[in-house]
This record gives C-alpha cells, structure tokens and sequence, in this order.
C-alpha cells in the first residue's frame, strides 16, 4: 500500500506483533496491577456485601444499626460503566458493517480495531452487571426464572446473540490472516495452524468468506440497535422519570452510543498510529473521515439532548421538573455543566473546525476531543441514570456518593478490556492484511 | 448464494429457538409444561434452547466456509464457552460470598 508517508507492507503491520518493547511490559505489569488492585476491591464487596457500595434503596427506611437511613441511588456507577460499554461495543460492527456493505474500501483499515474493541466491550458491560447484583451466585436465574415478557431477559438475549455474532464475525475476518500468520512466524506455526482451520486461501474460498462476512454484517446490524435498544427499555422497569418511558429514549440511547463507539475507534486508529509510526497506513484522510462521522452524529445527539431538555424545561411532570432542576441546579450542576460545556461543547467546536477549511483538521486535537467525549459520555450516562432515581416521583431522596471500593471496581473493566486488547494484539495482526495487499 | 446445508443449519436454529420460546410461554402461562417429557427431565430446557438456538443460527456462518468437523468444534466450544462463563461466575462468586 503506498501512499504519501511511503509504502507500507505486510511486515509494517505485523510488527505490532512482532516488536515488543521494554515499554511494552512496563504498561503490562501495571496493567496486571491495577487488575489485582480490582479483583482485591471485588473480593471486598463480595463478602462485605454491596453496603461498601454508594448506592441505597430509593425511599428512607428504618435502619436496624441506627434511626434512620438516608435514601439514595439503587443504581450508581456500575449502571453507568455497563451503558458505557454497550456504548463502546457499537463501533465494532457499525463501522465494520459499514465498511463492508457500503464498500467503503478505505476506511477497512480500522474496521479490526473497531471488531476486537466489540468484542472486549461487551464481556465488560456484563462484568458490569454481575457487579451490580448483591448475589452474584444467582446469575443464572436471569436465565432460569426470566420472563420472555421483560427486558431484562431480551437484554440478556441481545448481548448474547450480539456477542456470538462479533465472535463468528471476527474469526471470519481473520481466518486468511491466521493462516498467512503461520507461514510467516514459524516460532507460532502450530497456534496458527490449528485456529486457520485448514484454510486454503484458494481464490474461491476467499470469495466465500467475503459473501458469508457480508451476509454476516447485514444480520448483525440490526441486532446491534437492537442491544442498545433494549438497553434502555430496561430502565422503563424502574420508576424514576416519565421520559424513561419515550419513544425517543432508545433512539437517544442508540445515537449516544454510536457516538462513543466512533469516538472510541478514533482514539485508537490515532494510538496506533502513533505508536507504531502506520502513517501510511492510517492516514490523514481515514483519520479526517472518521471525524467526520462523529462530528455528524454527535450534532444529532446533542439536538437530542437539547430537545429532552427544552421540553422538560417548558411543559415537564413536577417530578421531571424536579429531577432537571436537581441536574441543572442542585448537588450534580457542576457534573452536569462540566460535562456539557467541557465534555461535548469543546469536542464539538474542535470536531466543527474542519468545515471551515481543510487546514482545520489537526489530527492530534481531535483524538483529545474523541477521549475527552467519551469521558463525557461516561457521565452523560450517570447523569441520566443517578439523578433521576434520586428523585423518585413522590419525593426527593438523598444523595449518592459512589465509595473508593465502588471505583475501583468500576476502574477494573478499564484495565481487564486493555488487557485482554493487548493480548490480542500481540497474538493477531490488528489491521487486514488484505489492506497492505490491496484486495 | 445460501447453500444448503446454511439454509439446513439455519431453519434448525430457528426451530431450536422456537422450541425454547414455545416451552417458556407455556411454563409461564399453563401448568402444561411439567407434564412435556422435555420439562419432566428436571432439565431447564426452555433458556438453554432458547440459547442454544441463537448461537446454531449465527453459527451458520460457519457451515459456509468450515468443514464439518471444524464447524462442530466451533459450535461446541460456543455453545460450551458461553455456559462456562456462567459456571465460573457462580462457582468462584459462591465460594466467596459467606
């Protein structure tokens, strides 16, 4: 593949397998110990309970240890991380799919990146929930006693058939290269030789896989709405805010996730580029045109975000009312205005520049405003889910404080995701080889 | 083009999951199920069907490309992988909550 930056080829983007660095390790290690830092905070809750926890039933109740306890949030940061990461999965396939049935030939070039990030995301969100539940132990009664009638259930449903698809979608994908990978590190040959599956590489078989793929991202696609769908008519089960029953929530809900998940893959299309120098692989023009995208839907979510306002400013339910008054004025304001102003109004100007000229695109500043929006979204998301169950409609209640304990655990899905990112990238080229070749 | 033994995989998953679906809707509607002989095995055969079915249907993907004894291995380990996940969950989580 040529291109301004000059000519890169296969071994170029084989040697984020192939190059391993002391620094490599160092981030590694303190990977591993951040990891062990979580297991011991869950370790904590599992046998303290979710009292180490910020988060208390809704209404006061009478304390058996005291008079009275303060209300507060029956969901806290677990909710948010596990929205959060159902957010990050979408990437993967939209822009994998996209890439595929659109032809979109130039953006193939992350659309691994964007796959394996699905694929670490979504085992994340779970984690997330297991966490969440005092009684993990009983995981499966999710499955045993489920109501096909709750979305409780078809969340359940969604994310598996999403997270089997991306599997099968992935190995897909990789097969072709799992076999080159074989021939080509001999020290790995039998890992590789196994996982390929006997592949051939005939000009047939290829054009199999490419139909299956297509077919394969087709199907996928509306499953990926649908998962994060689903997300958000769980919260309809919970009775906080009236608009958590709109139409407009799972739209909401799906946009925003779209929004981290393109965010998320500009970040590292940009980390992996600076780190192993792949200019001429991931150029300005992919890095331009994956803003581009974000900077489209982003407008889209923030119209959204300002029509749930509006209307609930002018024509709200006390009880909304109340909950935007909390957000706007009350104990989270300054989350709430930090996150509007900082979080998505700076990203938006950056990500707006480029329509001005193209000079304006600075491809460094962007990646500070994907990182910087998806922190944002992160607290978009406890900003949706914290205040209003603090605000139940008979009355208000007290405040939720999430414990160092709770952080760290949350936190761990961070460094297990970036572990298990590593992993893979040290065992599979992270960009198609097909790219550098042409096809 | 679906070949046939896609489609054959396919309209199996399908049924599977129906299967599933159908047993959860007369558990939750009618006492009827517990005399199924499916039921009466003690068995929870509506969610593992349920299950089982969603992942034979996507692994129709694989019977396109993979030779039969690879797509087995990939059905199995899917199929297994996934309940092994819950399997350690419960096991280490129970151990260590007192």
């Amino acid at each position: 593949m040529k291109s301004g930056y000059g000519i890169a080829t296969e071994d170029t983007v084989l040697q984020s397998i192939t190059r391993t660095g002391t620094a490599f390790y160092v981030f590694v290690c303190v990977l591993l110990v951040l990891t062990g830092e979580f297991l011991y905070a869950w370790y904590i809750q599992l046998t303290a309970g979710l009292v180490v926890t910020g988060m208390r039933s809704i209404y006061n109740a009478p304390n058996y240890m005291g008079p009275y306890v303060a209300g507060g949030s029956p969901w806290g940061i677990y909710i948010t991380n596990f929205i959060f990461w159902i957010g990050i999965s979408h990437a993967g396939i939209a822009i994998s799919a996209s890439v595929r049935l659109m032809d979109l030939k130039k953006y193939k070039v992350v659309a691994r990146m964007a796959e394996v990030l699905t694929l670490v995301a979504l085992p994340m969100a779970g984690l997330s929930i297991v966490f969440d539940q005092g009684r993990p132990d009983r995981i499966i009664n999710l499955l045993v006693y489920g109501r096909f009638q709750s979305p409780m259930l078809w969340d359940l449903t969604a994310i598996t058939t999403y997270f089997m698809g991306t599997i099968v979608y992935l190995y897909l994908s990789l097969r072709g290269d799992i076999d080159e990978l074989a021939h080509k590190l001999p020290g790995r040959e039998w890992f590789y030789k196994r996982l390929a599956m006997n592949y051939e590489g005939t000009e047939s078989e290829k054009e199999r896989h490419n139909r299956t793929l297509w077919w394969l991202a087709l199907a996928i696609v509306p499953i990926m709405v649908t998962v994060h769908s689903v997300v958000s008519f769980v919260f309809g089960l919970m009775i906080a805010r009236s608009s958590w029953y709109s139409t407009i929530f799972a739209i909401y809900f799906v946009v925003g996730a779209i929004v981290s998940g393109v965010a998320a893959v500009y970040s590292l299309a940009w980390i992996f580029r600076w780190l192993y120098k792949w200019e001429a692989l991931i150029t300005d023009d992919v890095l331009k045109g994956i803003s581009w995208a974000l900077r489209n839907i982003l407008i889209i979510y923030i119209y959204l975000w300002i029509a749930e306002e509006l209307t609930t400013r002018y024509m709200g339910a006390s009880a909304d009312l109340r909950v935007s008054d909390y957000l706007w004025f009350g104990p989270y304001a300054p989350i709430f205005w930090t996150m509007a102003v900082v979080g998505f109004g700076i990203p938006a100007i950056i990500l707006l520049k480029p329509i001005f000229g193209k000079r304006h695109f600075n491809p460094g500043l962007t990646f500070a405003a994907s990182i910087i929006l998806n922190v944002a979204l992160w607290v978009k998301r406890f900003t949706i889910v914290v205040p209003s169950l603090l605000n139940p409609p008979l009355y208000q209640t007290g405040i939720y404080i999430p414990t160092p304990t709770e952080i760290s655990i949350m936190l761990g899905t961070f460094w297990l995701a970036a572990l298990l990112y590593v992993a893979f990238i040290k065992l599979f080229p992270i960009i198609d080889l097909d790219v550098v070749k042409g096809e | 083009m679906v070949t046939k033994s896609t489609a054959a995989v396919l309209i199996l998953g399908f049924l599977i999951l129906f299967s599933g679906l159908s047993l959860w809707v007369l558990g939750d509607q009618t006492d009827s199920v517990v005399s199924l002989p499916l039921a009466s095995t003690g068995v929870l055969w509506a969610p593992l069907l349920w299950v089982c079915g969603i992942i034979v249907l996507l692994s129709a993907a694989f019977v396109n490309v993979l030779r039969a004894k690879y797509y087995v291995v990939w059905l199995v380990s899917l199929i297994v992988g996934y309940l092994v996940v819950f399997g350690i969950i419960i096991l280490v989580t129970g151990y260590l909550i007192p």
